[in-house]
């Protein structure tokens, strides 16, 4: 069996239907006492520490689907399906549950990461599991940590609680209604960092915005919490209002705007994933906000998720070019936009 | 591609196309890997000498240079933190605002600390539920707040669980 094989699925947690919000997560990173970070380890004791974590995190992982990132391409494909990130190294090994709400890092930056994802505002669900999972690791382990620093990890973004929560929201009537200077002079004021749709900088694209908590050594993990809250509310609501000036102020601009998306991603033959982004947000857009003639948000979230070049790429051929992936997404969207799917 | 040189430095090559919303409008900048990093985590730059002299101090328990933390933002073990305390702390207050942990911050779990987060969550949902005038889960959520009060109010005199 291909190593994606197990990851043929659209994760639940990225369907998202109607909502602001389109998914939550909670996340920890701890390191092991006495060991270098993975970075600087030799390859005996990178393998040691692997050993020793997959021991003791056994019951916790049990039936998980586990893979090892050993190459570029996977390391691709799991920084699309928001596991990894960027900058992830080589030769991590990663467990996640079915569904992928759930997975665990070992020795990517640091020794162990692991993170809570669930679909719309569970901004409290995913805080609770992850201290719950966080209460039964720590029971297992002795855990990297300074009272001047807190827990130490390989990132100084990091060090002190060691815990970041963030929400992905999906803001398309503030965008189009040209509010995003007056929100972003609000957020900016929040102890808050603001991400694109991989939690990279140059990716604020698609109509998606990522917003995570940012003070690790000042800010307690539920103060956290209570501030994303009231962060993802007020964001909330600039959307709602947003929506609603765009839907009685700018009704024909709005149908022009989704009718041409909509006769781009029916006729195109070439497409990068960039602009497939683009229209395929608005028509997520229309589809929430009950336009006709739209495919429905489920099949568009899936076309979302699978545009991406790897994605694209693991349905085909790994080697394929970049213009060949191109081609590849205009046949993948045009085939699929109207047509109920099964993963 | 371009070879262009950072627009930041002006001293090591463009490799990284640096996104970010000013006034609402997209700045596309070219920079280098340091320069975006740093400016990814609003810290100022960093001039070429000063890397070269930091570059001589190391981590004895990994390698690490003093540098390379101050360009990848990134330590190499916990080493590291007692080797570079005092630079660690510069950088850390430029970061995230403060130079060391929070004496506050407990980060013990505790079934305490789970109710005191679900009240805060089911005070929410009341307000919510007032707001809508539905009454009837008002009232529902208003007896489990009064629960989880009871509860706490048990743990706080038996502190031994
Ligand atoms: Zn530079
Ligand atoms: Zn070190």
């Amino acid at each position: 069996m291909a190593w994606y094989e197990p990851y043929r699925i659209t994760p639940p947690w990225w369907q998202s239907q109607g909502k602001i919000v389109a998914s939550t997560r909670a996340r920890f990173t701890r390191n092991i006492e006495g060991h270098r970070f993975p970075q600087r380890m030799d390859e005996k004791e990178r393998e040691s520490i692997l050993n020793e974590i997959i021991l003791s995190i056994k019951d916790v992982v049990s039936g998980f689907k586990n893979t090892v990132i050993d190459t570029n391409i996977k390391r691709d494909f799991f920084v699309e399906r928001h596991v990894l990130s960027k900058d992830s190294q080589k030769n991590i090994a990663l467990f996640t549950d079915h569904t992928e709400e759930e997975s665990y890092l070992i020795n990517d930056r640091d020794h162990l990461r692991f993170q809570i994802t669930m679909p719309d505002n569970a901004l409290f669900d995913v805080f609770s599991l992850a201290r719950e999972r966080l209460r039964t690791l720590e029971k297992e382990f002795n855990f990297s940590y300074s009272d001047t620093f807190g827990y130490l990890t390989s990132s100084l973004t990091n060090t002190g609680t060691g815990f970041r929560l963030s929400a992905l929201m999906f803001i398309p009537g503030i965008f189009l209604a040209r509010e995003t200077e007056k929100i972003l002079a609000l957020l900016v004021k929040a102890p808050i960092v603001l991400r694109g749709l991989f939690g990279g900088h140059s990716e604020i694209k698609g109509n998606y915005l990522q917003i995570s908590t940012k003070f690790t050594l000042s800010m307690g993990i539920e103060d956290d919490l209570r501030m994303l809250d009231e962060v993802v509310k007020a964001l909330s609501e600039t959307e709602e209002k947003s929506r609603n000036i765009l839907l009685s102020e700018a009704h024909l601009e709005l149908e022009d705007r989704i009718s041409r998306s909509l006769a781009i991603l029916e006729s195109a033959r070439i497409m990068s994933y960039d602009e497939s982004l683009e229209h395929l947000s608005i028509l997520k857009f229309a589809s929430q906000l009950g336009f006709e003639g739209i495919p429905d948000e489920k099949t568009i979230n899936r076309l979302i998720f699978w545009s991406s070049p790897s994605h694209i790429a693991s349905l085909e051929d790994f080697e394929l070019k970049d213009e060949e992936i191109d081609i590849k997404r205009a046949d993948f969207i045009r085939k699929h936009l109207f047509r109920d799917y099964e993963d | 591609m371009h070879k262009e040189l950072c627009e930041i430095c002006g001293k090591r090559p463009a490799e990284v196309e640096f996104v970010e919303i000013v006034d609402g409008k997209k700045v596309v900048m070219h920079l280098c890997k340091i320069c975006a990093n740093r400016k990814a985590n609003g810290l100022p730059l960093l001039l070429t000498e000063e890397i070269e002299e930091d570059s001589a101090l190391v981590c004895p328990n990994c390698g690490t240079s003093l540098s390379q933390i101050k360009q990848t933002l990134q330590v190499g073990c916990p080493v590291c933190y007692d080797t570079f305390r005092g630079a660690i702390k510069d950088l850390l207050k430029k970061l995230q605002g403060s130079a060391s942990f929070s004496a506050q911050i407990d980060l013990k779990t505790s079934e305490e600390k789970d109710l005191i987060v679900m009240k805060y969550r089911l005070k929410k949902e009341l307000d919510e539920a007032v707001k809508n005038e539905d009454f009837e889960r008002a009232a529902k959520l208003r007896d489990e707040i009064e629960n989880i009060d009871k509860r706490l109010k048990w743990l706080g005199t038996n502190p031994i669980e």
